[in-house]
């Protein structure tokens, strides 16, 4: 049987989960690792092109907003045609993410399905949605 | 962890341009280094610059807003900074984002040198 989690995957879903000092020179670990597991699905190589920005521009979103030593958590979600990708921070109270309006989210929503944003009881959470075009 | 850019400056006899060479990957953890160069190269007294994107693979908004950011300070001095020579990805996303319509994009570093309309991108 397949369970329905609260992030949209299936627990038989391939999942990575990827953790890492909230630190910028680890953000390109981040992007290797996205433009591989995207690589895996089958993405077309400007479709990788977007991940790897779009994943970056979440964590340097969060590392903004980390406490000092935090880890910077990754959990890639591969389902039929899609990646799921949620990366999440512990922050200090009453942090605050970048405006809707930000050149960052400008960035981010240009090239993702669909992405969104959380803040509250000390984490803060970006989730974004790539599904996969031209199926073959 | 290692540096994930490598920034070469050269100054081309001909026009008078500083021509700033980017190789690797510019975003968060890496856009200080070209801030940095690009400020050592406005403490001369001609602001000319064109940041050759030919070998560049990555960048975020942070590096792009580097980008509009030297830009700017260029053209406060008299001067200009143009982007040339960006692979099929890099044009997508400076397209994308709108930014060749603040900081002007060519083909090659040639047309980017000589600023004119031939080779401008859009």
């Amino acid at each position: 049987m397949t369970t329905q989690s609260d992030s949209g995957a299936t627990f038989d879903d391939d999942v990575v989960l990827l953790s890492v000092p909230a630190d910028g020179g680890y953000l390109g670990v981040l992007r290797t690792a996205t433009a591989t597991l995207a690589a895996r699905l089958q993405f077309a190589l400007d479709e990788i092109e977007d991940l790897r920005i779009a994943v970056d521009e979440a964590c340097a979103m969060l590392l903004v907003v980390a406490t000092p030593g935090a880890e910077l958590e990754c959990r890639f979600s591969v389902t039929d045609d899609a990646l799921l990708v949620e990366v999440e921070v512990p922050t200090v109270v009453g942090a605050r993410l970048p405006a809707e309006s930000s050149f960052a989210w400008k960035v981010l929503t240009a090239l993702t399905s669909s992405a969104s944003a959380t803040a509250e009881g000390g984490r803060a959470t970006i989730r974004l949605i790539t599904r996969r075009t031209g199926i073959s | 962890m290692g540096v994930l850019v490598r920034i070469t400056i050269a100054d081309t006899h001909t026009d008078g341009v500083t021509v700033v060479k980017l190789a690797g990957e510019l975003g968060a953890d890496t856009a200080a280094h070209l801030a940095t160069a690009i400020e050592e190269i406005l403490d001369r007294p001609t602001h000319r610059i064109v940041i050759d994107l030919t070998l560049l693979g990555f960048c975020d908004s942070i590096g792009l807003s580097t980008f509009v950011d030297a830009h700017q300070r260029c053209a406060a001095n008299g001067g200009f900074l143009a982007l040339a020579a960006p692979s099929p990805f890099m044009h997508k996303l400076l397209k994308v984002v709108g930014l060749t319509r603040q900081v002007p994009a060519y083909a090659t570093v040639a047309s980017a040198c000589a600023g004119t309309e031939e080779g401008r991108l859009r």
